[in-house]
């Protein structure tokens, strides 16, 4: 795909957030061009986790890359909100396909190992918080977009706040109590 | 669990862990008074309370970038040297396989790319050239060529001839072979073995997966270059499946030295799979299949097919012998016993 077009992404932004799935499709190559340009990064010898600044980075992705003159929404914040949905959608899938991929089609020109593709705990634990996320959302809304927010959204704690409207410090409560609620959901004993 | 359940163990964990450890206790006697299940569920959840500290530290999105560092087709699109790769077409040992084009000769090729970590490993690296090198010597019909070798950055690569076909492995998956296309294509491998092994060079690493079937031909290869092979990772489940152990030789296996008759006990393997059609050591594990190819004979051929010959049954028994010295001495051998059968 061509580069994507600032305008072009806050038009798919907004049809997404107007219900209009399709859009998701013009979104996906440029988030996965982003998450290229960070792997490189990560090849490399230098360590992002520790360069940057783990959080503010994702949704920066379209940040970077809308057009903010052509923006309407109501708010910075109902922005970010829209960014994190995006962004699961977009990771989910490609988690999921990545973790189920056949090696079919053009796999056969030149062999292959039988070796399958190693287990791979980041892909896995992206999709188990997806789908703990969803139970925890039936329970308790707001504590799950807090956890959306933070960990798909990448936002920090300030930016969840202000896209909630509540304080930092609730943030930094429900994220406190969503983690260890998601951790027990995943990776405690089976509840009876 | 209703959201209002929910709502109260929520509140409640938040007040508890707001209080010093010591007071944690008498404030859930009083809170949970008359309820012992929200004080046992408050309890299990304090007990994640360290591990949940560092958890989601990363945003997803750098966690699929990590995945994506760790090796699945990051370099789509872009150029080693001349070399614009493609698509990831698959791995090999710890390589990553790409197809791409070479720019300057605008044709297809397979490229290998090693991952980075080995670039700081200088011995690695001299020993994976010194390999390259040998290997770039053989030009064979039955061996798939090696073109080139480069270094992009921190990356080095292998170019070679980009093969279309199907690999042995694949086909097998379908059943045995006719009798007399196995008995073909395994001289195909003597040969190409033999030559090689006259040039001092072992491939150590044959099986199925690496014999690509082509139109009225076959290519090997993965030839003698040890950061291609099967992964060495023994421990990890996950290389389990890899079913590569299956075609080590016991003296592999057992670390103890190799020689070219080592690919006479591969041979050895991939023949009995091609006319049986079934596994030489089936197992649920690598580990399995391990120990049957050092200790255990498989059953016979003629049990699965009893029209093959005893002469060809004894031929691939012989490559199958546990003690190097019981094998065929020399591939040139082995080949012209296998010309020898096809001719009959």
């Amino acid at each position: 795909m061509a580069d994507a077009l600032p305008q072009d992404i806050t038009r798919l932004l907004r049809m997404w957030n107007a219900g209009n799935a399709e859009a998701l499709e013009g979104l996906t190559p440029l988030v996965y061009r982003e998450l290229h340009h960070l792997a490189v990064r990560y090849m490399g010898r230098e360590r992002p986790d520790h360069t940057l600044q783990a959080t503010g980075l994702v949704n920066e992705v379209f940040v970077r890359l809308i057009d903010w003159q052509k923006v309407q929404w109501q708010n910075r914040s109902h922005f970010f909100g829209v960014s994190a949905q995006v962004m699961r959608r977009i990771l989910v899938d490609y988690a999921r396909s990545r973790l189920y991929a056949k090696r079919g089609g053009n796999a056969r020109a030149v062999s292959l190992d039988d070796v399958p593709l190693p287990l791979d705990n980041n892909l896995t634990d992206i999709l188990a918080v997806d789908m703990a996320l969803s139970r925890l959302a039936a329970l308790d809304p707001r504590t799950a977009q807090v956890v959306e927010l933070r960990y798909f959204g990448g936002l920090s704690v300030e930016e969840t706040a202000e896209v909630l409207k509540v304080s930092p410090i609730t943030v930094m409560r429900s994220w406190s109590f969503a983690k260890v609620w998601l951790l027990r959901e995943l990776y405690g004993e089976q509840k009876a | 669990m209703t959201p209002e359940r929910m709502q109260r163990i929520e509140a409640l964990y938040g007040e508890t862990l707001a209080l010093p450890e010591v007071e944690r206790h008498a404030f859930l006697d009083r809170a949970c008074a008359d309820d012992s299940e929200l004080r046992r569920e408050i309890e299990s959840l304090l007990g994640y309370q360290e591990e949940a500290e560092t958890y989601l530290d990363r945003p997803a999105f750098h966690q699929v970038a990590q995945s994506l560092a760790d090796g699945t087709g990051v370099l789509v699109d872009r150029m080693l040297g001349r070399y614009q790769l493609l698509s990831l077409v698959g791995r090999g040992g710890t390589a990553e396989v790409y197809c791409a084009v070479d720019t300057r000769l605008n044709r297809l090729v397979a490229v290998k790319v090693l991952p980075a970590f080995i670039s700081g490993d200088r011995e690695r690296v001299e020993r994976f050239e010194h390999e390259a090198r040998a290997v770039a010597v053989l030009n064979h019909p039955h061996i798939c060529t090696l073109h080139d070798i480069g270094t992009e950055g921190e990356m080095h690569y292998l170019v070679f001839e980009y093969l279309v076909g199907e690999p042995l492995s694949d086909r097998l998956s379908r059943g045995a072979l006719p009798l007399s296309e196995a008995i073909d294509s395994a001289t195909q491998i003597a040969g190409a073995l033999a030559y090689a092994h006259d040039l001092g060079i072992i491939h150590l690493d044959l099986k199925p997966s690496n014999i690509m079937l082509m139109r009225n031909t076959l290519k090997l290869f993965d030839f003698g270059i040890a950061e291609l092979r099967y992964p060495d990772m023994p421990a990890s489940r996950t290389t389990a499946a890899s079913g590569t152990p299956g075609y080590m030789s016991p003296e592999q296996l057992e670390s103890r030295e190799t020689d070219f008759r080592t690919d006479v006990f591969a041979l050895g393997i991939v023949m009995y799979e091609m006319i049986t059609g079934r596994s030489a050591f089936p197992a649920r594990s690598s580990l399995e299949a391990a120990v049957l190819s050092m200790k255990e004979c498989p059953p016979p051929i003629s049990k699965f097919q009893p029209e093959v010959p005893q002469e060809v049954e004894s031929l691939v028994t012989r490559c199958l012998a546990k003690n190097p010295s019981e094998r065929w001495q020399s591939m040139s051998e082995l080949q012209a016993q296998l010309r020898a059968a096809l001719a009959r």
